[in-house]
């Protein structure tokens, strides 16, 4: 199926009037490929089925942000990312009497969970992770905590990558072919609901951690979302990108330092 | 033939099993002043493509590396696509990433890259596609040649895979099938009427 770039244009205006949710600033060429993939899980044929369907069909609509964007995710991904974390941030977080780190477009929670393995492991207890996502959907799986058994294997792998420093499946209960994590380290975890697109900040963190969602964003909503980082961090906070997410196109790199280039780890000046 | 009044600004290149050998090869063959952007997906093992750029440097002037998210496609690059990332084509003339599914067990895919260079450089497009042992990338080049660029397929005969190619050729991308040892010629004489004025990336 074939959509132009002024029906995706229109099409994501509609939705935006309609439901809220604002699509229209995503990488073109990227978000039209979602589009169009959805048409196909969903065998809609043509532009005005899509228009109409989803302009009337709420459920529908549901399924619709949740196919456009991507969340595929894992367990220490970039185990050199978890690595130099706790590497560099960790001795300087930890002088903190509290810390706040805020996983924005979590997904559906590995990430997170990697996080609050690492804070365990290096006994940095007093912290509180945020972690939220634009899809109710994937929070949902995200608190439930519970992955495929299949995984794991990798997952191990991944850990002991980052530097982990006990045994992986200390961290979860085979459940059938289920892997249930430990209800401990959800204490310090708060999932909820926020978009970057619309929503502004709410609480001061001293790490934010945003990967893989901006390379789905074009430059402006970038900006804006680059903006509301910095609006959000304390001096000194520290913000982590994807691996080929960076801040040097963007009028903010001036307001923070490099601290891993390769990385992509960046400190607020002041 | 080619239509000589088409400026093309960026040439989009496939390959996986061989495809490596095979560019090295084109890269070598490119006359000094070559300077049209390049943006390579090769097939690898996860992990491996981080070493790609150091390796190519060793066989071009030009400038050699991964691009970075929305960055501008300039003169004088190439562009090596990054392991486990797709690669897109913004119509603004940047890179873009998705880590959605893989496309023919391929992610990158060279499909994905072929078809949104395609939708957003039109008929400035070239598309190669070189040696390989799947057919990813035949529908993309298929799409480069719809919207009007210009496209070159790996001769099958000078091919270390010929499933790529031939592929790609039984779609009817079969215009220009080139032996590996020519295609850099064919390269230097793109933009060749229009060289001495060679207008601003317009991309
Ligand atoms: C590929 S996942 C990234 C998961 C994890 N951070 C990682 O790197 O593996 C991208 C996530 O961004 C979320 N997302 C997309 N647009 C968003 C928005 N406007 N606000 C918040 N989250 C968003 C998606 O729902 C998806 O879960």
């Amino acid at each position: 199926m074939e959509i132009s770039d002024p029906e995706i244009d229109q099409l994501l205006y509609q939705v935006k009037n309609r439901y809220g949710y604002d699509f229209t600033n995503y990488s073109q060429a990227s978000i039209k490929r979602r589009v169009i993939r959805f048409c196909e899980i969903h065998r809609i044929e043509n532009y005005f089925d899509l228009k109409h369907h989803l302009i009337n069909d709420h459920i529908l609509f549901t399924d619709f942000v949740l196919q456009v964007t991507v969340n595929i995710t894992e367990m220490f991904r970039d185990p050199s990312f978890f690595k130099s974390v706790k590497e560099n941030l960790f001795p300087h977080l930890a002088t903190y009497p509290h810390c706040k780190i805020w996983h924005a477009g979590c997904s559906t929670g590995e990430e997170a969970y990697s996080m609050a393995i690492m804070l365990e492991e290096s006994n940095l207890m007093k912290t509180t992770i945020y972690a939220t996502d634009i899809n109710s959907e994937v929070l949902m799986q995200a608190r439930e905590g519970t992955y495929s058994m299949k995984l794991m294997k990798d997952y191990t792998s991944n850990y002991i990558k980052s530097g982990g420093n006990n045994s992986f499946s200390d961290y979860y209960t085979a459940h059938y072919n289920m892997a249930i994590i430990n209800a401990g380290l959800k204490k310090n975890i708060v999932f909820s609901q926020h978009n970057l697109v619309s929503d502004g900040s709410f609480n001061e963190f001293n790490f934010i951690v945003c990967r893989n969602v901006l390379i789905y964003f074009n430059k402006d909503l970038q900006e804006r979302v680059l903006n509301l980082f910095y609006e959000s961090l304390v001096p000194l906070g520290y913000l982590g990108l994807g691996s080929k997410e960076t801040l040097q196109f963007s009028s903010l790199r001036d307001k923070f330092e490099v601290i891993d280039k390769k990385e992509k780890i960046y400190r607020r000046i002041e | 033939m080619k239509n000589t009044k088409t400026i093309y600004n960026l040439i989009v290149v496939g390959g996986s099993n061989g495809g490596m050998d095979a560019f090295m090869k084109i890269l070598s063959g490119l006359s000094p002043d070559f300077h049209i952007p390049i943006a390579f997906v090769l097939h690898q093992q996860r992990g491996i493509q981080t070493l790609l750029p150091d390796i190519l440097s060793r066989h071009t002037n030009l400038i050699v590396n991964e691009p970075l998210d929305k960055e501008q496609i300039c003169d004088g690059h190439v562009y090596i696509a990054p392991s486990d990332y797709h690669l897109l084509i913004e119509p603004d003339g940047t890179f873009s990433y998705s880590y959605s599914e893989p496309i023919n067990f391929s992610r990158p895919s060279i499909d994905i890259l072929f078809e949104t260079a395609a939708e957003s450089f039109g008929n400035q497009v070239v598309g190669i596609l070189l040696t390989g042992a799947n057919n990813d990338g035949a529908k993309g080049l298929f799409k480069i040649q719809n919207k009007g660029g210009f496209c070159i397929v790996q001769s099958p005969k000078t091919a270390r895979s010929q499933e790529m190619p031939q592929s790609a050729i039984g779609m009817g991308c079969d215009k220009h099938i080139i032996d590996l040892d020519q295609i850099a010629i064919y390269l230097n004489t793109l933009n060749m009427d229009n060289i001495l004025n060679h207008p601003e990336q317009n991309g």
